[in-house]
């Protein structure tokens, strides 16, 4: 698979290594527009903010 | 179809029938044409998922894929706690906001070693406020911990 700006290094250790560097409080789930409708099924409202130009 | 041997009275009786037997059709309420059937919902949880699965009274997922637009999506997303909070009055306790974030907004949820390792402000055009430069640092901590204080959840 192609790993882009990461050559030589496999699709599984990105994502390891995302993981391993996210912020504190952040979760990665890595479906997060599958997620949203998951939420919109638990009665969340989506509010998609538009590129503002 | 044979209409051609049929009396022309015959075809209009039968499309008379058809159409009454559709107006009808059309007029049964849903639940009457066919059992109601219930939602199925997976069992799988994220962890994440205690955040929100807790006793709140408003709640919203917000998302937009454009980094670019990163400060404007903050702003949206306190003028959101905000109104709910002032003007409609909700509990800020009891208040969640997801940002579902997606696309090169997922940046914002990485720390400084991924964006120095992958140049993402040379990469996505951003510019660090204090060096003027490409961001090698993630410059959207701040404004996410003020958000987080307010009961935001960020997904990456």
């Amino acid at each position: 698979m192609d790993t882009g700006r990461a050559p030589g290094k496999t699709f599984e250790q990105v994502i390891k290594e995302l993981e391993d560097n996210l912020i504190p409080g952040a979760y990665a789930i890595g479906a997060q527009v599958v997620e949203i409708g998951r939420l919109q099924q638990k009665g969340f409202p989506y509010l998609f903010v538009p590129k503002q130009f | 179809m044979e209409t051609d041997r049929l009396p022309r009275r015959a075809v209009l009786r039968t499309l008379g029938v058809a159409a009454v037997a559709a107006t009808a059709a059309a007029c049964t309420p849903p639940a009457a044409r066919s059992e109601d059937k219930k939602l199925v919902t997976s069992d799988f949880k994220w962890p994440y998922e205690k955040a929100i699965e807790t006793d709140i009274d408003a709640r919203a997922v917000m998302a937009s894929p454009h980094l670019s637009n990163a400060s404007i999506y903050f702003v949206q997303a306190a003028n959101w706690l905000t109104s709910m909070e002032r003007d409609y009055k909700y509990d800020p306790a009891k208040m969640r906001l997801v940002m579902a974030n997606y696309g090169p907004m997922n940046f914002i949820t990485y720390n400084d070693s991924i964006w120095s390792t992958y140049k993402a402000g040379e990469w996505q055009q951003v510019t660090d406020p204090q060096t003027k430069q490409p961001a090698t640092r993630n410059p959207f901590v701040a404004d996410i911990k003020k958000l987080q204080d307010r009961q935001c959840v960020f997904l990456t």
